[in-house]
């Protein structure tokens, strides 16, 4: 049975204290990213992309407004139940991958279970082997390419079973041809497991693949 | 040129806490070495200004073991014009034990010589005619002064002033009244002022008699004190050492955090070339500040350490004036220089690393982590070498001292050089425990630091260094009490002891023998014995402490070598630092000059003495006033008859001696004060070993904090990953734990081996002292203690600048 999660803002805006001024970066924001769908939000760099899902995930805290993950306002947690929720329910796929170049692919894959006290390598090696690098397990991260660097970032992302998926511009930094095949290993993975995705992206080839496209604009959300 | 520093000078604004860490280290390095220099320089100024006024303008002396006779000095001034009879020696002042010199001079043959002696009438009334009237610095004619010399109590009296702060501690008067108050009757040398007829003059003098250019006597005497002077310098270059260790162990980390901007500046046309001389020029312009503040600090703390290398000469060796500190330009240009130096040379490693880096993009942070595997395995071997090294120059024949020396520098270089292999091994090893205990979260801290290794090696060998240094000098501390203990043990056979109260190991005070006679009639004394304690300055061997005692056996001395036989007929014992010093061992013959001229003496066996390194020959009572006619003695044991009560006995002799003012004291008495001269002779080794434990905590704290913060992006990534602010917390205090241990660890053996060598070949060789090695327990788990405590105190502002930092901004790309 899928475990996803629904998001739902409520009034979600953040600023920022620049150089003594005040930075508007989102506005207000109201929207609901369905459970076990797959959500783009598509801007110019700068827009707010990476600050929302930053919001989402709880990395960061608004300055007004809610978040809801399922029945969670997460934006109402303390830091340490935020980070537990985080660590527990939702997985990352960075724009840069953020491998700590120090850990095997197998390390990295396992670091979330490894940080709820869980060493789950056979799960770990059941993610590698989905995204075809199981045989790299015991490699470095500067040994493998982008493409492969990114493939073990969406293992990680989804070793933990989580309940979404939150994605900023996985394939920003990857060839078209890579980015392609990076992009539908995602969406297969996270489709088959009946994952919610939300997935920032600057790119309009994504868009026909998305259950749901929302626009930024003037750091406002528009369905 | 200047682009380049500019990219450094905005590197130091951004890391002002490390800047001023590694400043900290430096100033630290360079006030020790100032401090020590200084101090010992002053106290050798102090004491050569002192001994020039004193000597005048006199160019030779003439001097004898016993003291040279009226008849000879009347026959010397019929033949050489400018000629002067002195009677000096020490005396102390009643109530504050303080030491002075009495000046004993004939002011109307004092005209060539010293210019301070009164010569007009008025002056001279007083001093000539009046019973006991000296003139005194910073004093007022009519002041009293009560001095104790010979057993007996003088009363003086100021009638005149001394104006040159030179003769603080002289009392000057005329020749007749220092005779009496030092209970001589012959002259204590004879000044001359002589370009030529050398050969004439040693032709009128008798055969106890020499004469000796007056600098070349100041200069051995001062010579006395150069052991003592090397190792103090010694230890205070350690302290430099150290801090030229985590100057590098910080420069190193500078390197390492701006690898990516040296690689944007190779990649945009700076040359290898440039890059080193950039990290070159900024450490010695921050070694030169550093300087400048080590040298403001030195001075601070060259005060004090004068005070403490004063107080030391004073007990030990020679009376010093207590003068000021002596600032000389030198001293301090030496001091920048120093810094500048150390840091200099500090910076050449990391200065070739950066200039190795490769153009922006190339080197990745795990393939640095493979060359630093592979660099760690050279260093390793390097190590092992420069350990070789150092064994083989301990064992080199010739006992060198400069060889033990650089032995010592070889093996802590060499065992810092280990500290990559041995500690990624350790961390290997506890992976698995603390997987046990804290399961994988508690397993992430090890496991970085053997998966940082370019980091943290370098960390845990400047501390590693700093804290072997700590327990190497504090275990040739302990063992040399150690072994003073077990030798009081032995040597203060005696029950009581009967001496001077203001005696010092530089100067014992004598008194009439008639005092042993009315001891022995004492209730309850089973046996009394002897002994006289006198400097002597012998043509051969230098300044020695003459020792005549009543009964070699009952003194209880351990012999090194040979035996006492022979000992009552005539034959002497020497001690160690004088066998060691002179190559005299038993069956060689030593030569002394007695009062009618030298006198062979056959050794017949080596003891062990810790009261000075001077040197010593111990010799009968009857055969010292055979040869030396001098009638005086230093001390009385008393041993108690069986049954009887010390404490009683020492009521009853304690009366039978009162007016003699003799302190008895008994032998628990004794050992207490003999070690509280212990404790204070090392006390400026102790403090050095504070400011060594200091220079250490700055730099690992500067490392440590260098290390961690760092990886600010690599934390918040892990926050992001759903790492709580608790478990950053207890990552990084484990990890800085894991470190500090082993390091702490690994500075166990190596500072037992730094003690073996100052214990069993520096102390011999410098002082020809045998001493034991007593590495007691605390001093390892004190030492463990103080890396531990460096290490997690380090950990608090890292670990809560990453718990402040939100991880969203810590992710953000640069």
């Amino acid at each position: 049975m899928s475990n996803a999660a629904a998001v739902r803002l409520e009034g979600v805006a953040r600023e920022y204290v620049e150089g003594g001024e005040r930075h508007r970066v989102l506005h207000a924001l109201d929207a609901v990213f369905e459970a076990g769908r797959f959500t783009a939000l598509v801007g110019k760099s700068g827009c707010g992309k990476s600050t929302l899902l930053n919001l989402i995930s709880g990395i960061d805290a608004p300055t007004e407004g809610d978040v809801w993950i399922g029945d969670v306002p997460i934006t109402r947690l303390a830091d340490r139940e935020r980070t537990l929720f985080r660590r527990d329910r939702i997985g990352i796929v960075f724009q840069f991958f953020n491998l700590i170049p120090t850990l095997t692919v197998l390390e990295n894959v396992t670091l979330p279970q490894e940080l709820a006290g869980r060493g789950r390598r056979d799960e770990a090696m059941r993610q590698l082997e989905r995204v075809g690098l199981a045989g790299r397990a015991s490699a470095m991260p500067d040994r493998l390419s982008g493409g492969e660097q990114q493939r073990v970032a969406i293992a990680r992302a989804l070793a933990h079973d989580p309940d979404l998926i939150l994605a900023d511009e996985p394939t920003g930094n990857l060839d078209p041809e890579t980015g392609a095949a990076v992009l539908e290993l995602l969406l297969e993975m996270t489709r088959a497991a009946g994952k919610t995705l939300v997935m920032a992206t600057h790119s309009l080839d994504i868009l026909p693949f998305a259950d749901a496209v929302f626009q930024f604009s003037g750091g406002r959300l528009v369905q | 040129m200047t682009a380049l520093l500019r990219t450094s000078l905005r590197f130091a604004r951004g890391h002002p806490l490390q800047v001023a860490l590694l400043v900290l280290g430096v100033a630290l390095g360079v006030a020790v070495v100032v401090a020590v220099d200084l101090a010992t320089a002053s106290a050798r100024a102090s004491f050569a200004s002192a001994t020039e006024t004193v000597s005048g303008r006199a160019t030779h002396q003439v001097v004898a073991p016993a003291g040279v006779t009226v008849d000879v000095y009347r026959r010397l001034k019929l033949t050489v014009p400018e000629c002067a009879p002195v009677v000096t020696g020490t005396v102390t002042v009643v109530g504050d034990g303080h030491a002075m010199r009495i000046l004993g001079v004939d002011p109307f043959a004092e005209a060539p010589f010293r210019g301070y002696v009164p010569r007009t009438v008025p002056d001279l009334g007083g001093f000539l005619t009046r019973p006991g009237a000296v003139f005194a610095y910073g004093r007022k004619p009519g002041d009293v002064l009560r001095v104790a010399a010979g057993g007996r109590v003088a009363r003086l009296v100021v009638v005149g002033t001394l104006t040159s702060a030179d003769l603080a501690d002289v009392l000057l008067c005329d020749v007749s009244t220092a005779q009496e108050i030092l209970g001589m009757t012959r002259l204590s040398h004879v000044d001359l002022r002589l370009e030529h007829d050398l050969e004439n003059v040693r032709a009128l003098l008798p055969p106890d008699a020499r004469l000796e250019s007056a600098r070349q006597r100041a200069e051995g005497l001062q010579r006395m004190t150069a052991a003592f002077e090397l190792n103090l310098t010694a230890i205070s270059l350690l302290v430099l050492v150290v801090g030229m260790f985590l100057i590098y162990n910080t420069i190193t980390f500078f390197v390492v955090q701006r690898r990516p901007q040296l690689g944007i500046l190779r990649a945009l046309g700076a040359t290898q070339g440039e890059i080193f001389v950039l990290v070159l020029a900024e450490t010695c312009l921050l070694g030169a500040a550093g300087a400048l503040l080590g040298l403001a600090l030195g001075v601070a703390l060259g005060k004090g350490a004068l005070s403490l290398v004063t107080r030391t000469i004073n007990d030990l060796y020679y009376t010093v004036p207590a003068g000021g500190l002596l600032i000389s330009p030198w001293l301090l240009l030496k001091g920048i220089l120093l810094g500048v130096g150390a840091a200099a040379i500090s910076a050449v490693p990391p200065a070739l690393e950066a200039a190795r880096v490769a153009p922006a993009g190339v080197l990745s942070r795990s393939e640095l982590e493979r060359k630093a595997g592979r660099v760690v395995r050279w260093a390793t071997a390097v190590g092992a070498a420069l350990l070789l090294a150092a064994g083989g120059l301990l064992l080199a024949p010739g006992r060198r001292l400069d060889f033990a020396f650089v032995a010592l520098a070889l093996g802590l270089l060499g065992a810092a050089f280990m500290v990559g292999l041995l500690g990624g091994l350790l961390m290997r090893a506890v992976t698995p425990l603390a997987t046990f205990l804290g399961g994988a979260p508690a397993a992430m801290a090890p496991r970085a630091i053997a998966r940082n290794l370019s980091r943290t090696a370098v960390a845990m060998a400047a501390l590693m260094l700093a804290v072997s240094s700590i327990v190497g000098v504090q275990i040739m501390v302990g063992s040399f009490r150690a072994t003073f203990e077990a030798w009081l043990d032995v040597t203060l056979a005696a029950d009581i002891f009967v001496s001077s109260p203001y005696n010092r190991v530089s100067h014992a005070e004598g008194f009439s023998r008639a005092v042993a006679g009315k001891i022995r009639s004492v209730p309850g004394v089973a046996r009394v014995e002897t002994a006289r304690n006198v400097p002597l300055e012998t043509p051969a061997y230098g300044h020695i402490q003459l020792f005549a005692v009543s009964d070699a056996g009952s003194q209880g001395h351990r012999l090194a070598a040979g035996s006492i036989d022979g000992f009552s007929s005539g034959s002497v014992l020497v001690s160690e630092p004088f066998s060691w010093r002179n190559g005299i061992k038993p069956g060689d013959t030593i030569t002394l000059p007695g009062a009618n001229g030298p006198v062979q003496f056959p050794v017949t066996g080596v003891f062990h003495d810790y009261a000075t390194e001077r040197g010593a020959v111990m010799i009968s009572d009857d055969r010292y006033r055979r040869h030396w006619r001098e009638p005086l003695i230093t001390s009385v044991a008393v041993a108690v008859a069986p049954g009887a009560n010390v404490e009683e006995v020492a009521e009853r002799v304690r009366a039978r001696v009162a007016g003699a003012h003799l302190q008895v004291r008994s032998q628990k008495g004794v050992r207490a004060l003999a070690l509280t001269v212990f404790d204070r002779t090392f006390a400026i080794t102790s403090a050095l070993r504070v400011l060594v434990a200091v220079a250490a905590f700055i730099g690992v704290l500067s490392s440590l904090m260098a290390l961690l913060l760092e990886r600010v992006r690599e934390i918040g990534l892990l926050r992001a990953l759903g790492m709580t602010v608790g478990q950053v917390w207890r990552l990084v205090l484990l990890e800085t734990a894991l470190i500090s241990s082993a390091a702490g660890l690994l500075a166990l053996p190596v500072g037992a081996g730094l003690a073996a060598v100052l214990v069993d070949a520096v102390h011999p060789r410098s002082f020809g002292w045998t001493l034991a090695f007593v590495p007691r327990v605390s001093y390892f788990v004190e030492a463990f203690v103080l890396a531990l405590s460096a290490g997690l105190l380090a950990a608090i502002y890292p670990a809560s600048r990453f718990a402040a930092v939100p991880p969203g901004e810590a992710l953000r790309t640069e």
